[in-house]
């Protein structure tokens, strides 16, 4: 039953908060109803600088770019990753 | 014509060139950005792109979609390196044909200035004593 209000999102990370994070893909559990943000949370309490970046970083899910609010849904994959800085 | 790609090799600049054009055309218009050897007082002796490469696929797909539909092009070539590039080697390219070069140099411009917005690719410099992400630079 407990299952039910689980959801796995699939985290990918890249460049700077893949240093800080020392993972580029791991698969979380978060319940249901969670944010970015909460994951997020989540993920700072390994690794607290994470935390401190949050209002610097960019997070996508499912590869479209989302902001820090918005809910997750069971097996989407959300992406967080530093400014861009291509060309 | 549109072609947009994310590709670790070389760019072969000269070879896109002789394929940008077309003889309905009047301008061919291209941005070539390359990896400098010097940063903010800095030897740099290579970069290095982080990529993410489906999305980043998708984002160069909006961009060249929105420019074609935009502006009118009649080719449209976008591509991006990531991995090493060494020092003076391209690391985007870019090239637009039209008939007038107003509309051109502005598609041309859109492009290479929501690249660096928008696609998630990141750049870091390497140097004899260690690296920075430009992203982490104050």
């Amino acid at each position: 039953m407990v299952d039910m209000y689980i959801m796995n999102i699939h985290i990918k990370t890249f460049a700077s908060v893949r240093d800080i994070c020392g993972f580029d893909n791991i698969t979380m559990e978060l319940p249901d109803g969670a944010s970015v943000k909460d994951a997020v949370s989540c993920l700072s309490e390994k690794n607290p600088e994470l935390g401190t970046k949050i209002d610097i970083l960019l997070f996508a899910i499912n590869e479209e770019y989302r902001a820090v609010d918005a809910r997750l849904q069971d097996n989407d994959v959300l992406a967080i990753f530093p400014p861009v800085s291509g060309g | 014509m549109k072609i947009v790609q994310m590709q670790k090799e070389p760019i072969d600049v000269t070879g896109l060139l002789h394929k940008s054009g077309t003889v309905e055309d009047g301008a061919i218009l291209t941005f070539i950005g390359t990896a400098r050897k010097n940063s903010m007082g800095r030897e740099v002796h290579y970069l290095h792109y982080d990529v993410y490469e489906d999305m980043a696929m998708r984002e160069l797909d909006k961009i060249v979609k929105h420019a074609v539909e935009t502006w009118p092009l009649t080719n449209c070539i976008v591509i991006h390196r990531y991995g090493r590039v060494n020092i003076g080697e391209a690391s985007v390219f870019i090239a637009v044909s039209v008939k007038h070069r107003e509309e051109g140099f502005a598609a041309l411009r859109y492009i290479i200035d929501t690249i660096k917005k928008t696609v998630p690719i990141w750049k870091k410099e390497h140097y004899a004593d260690g690296s920075v992400w430009v992203s982490e630079r104050p």
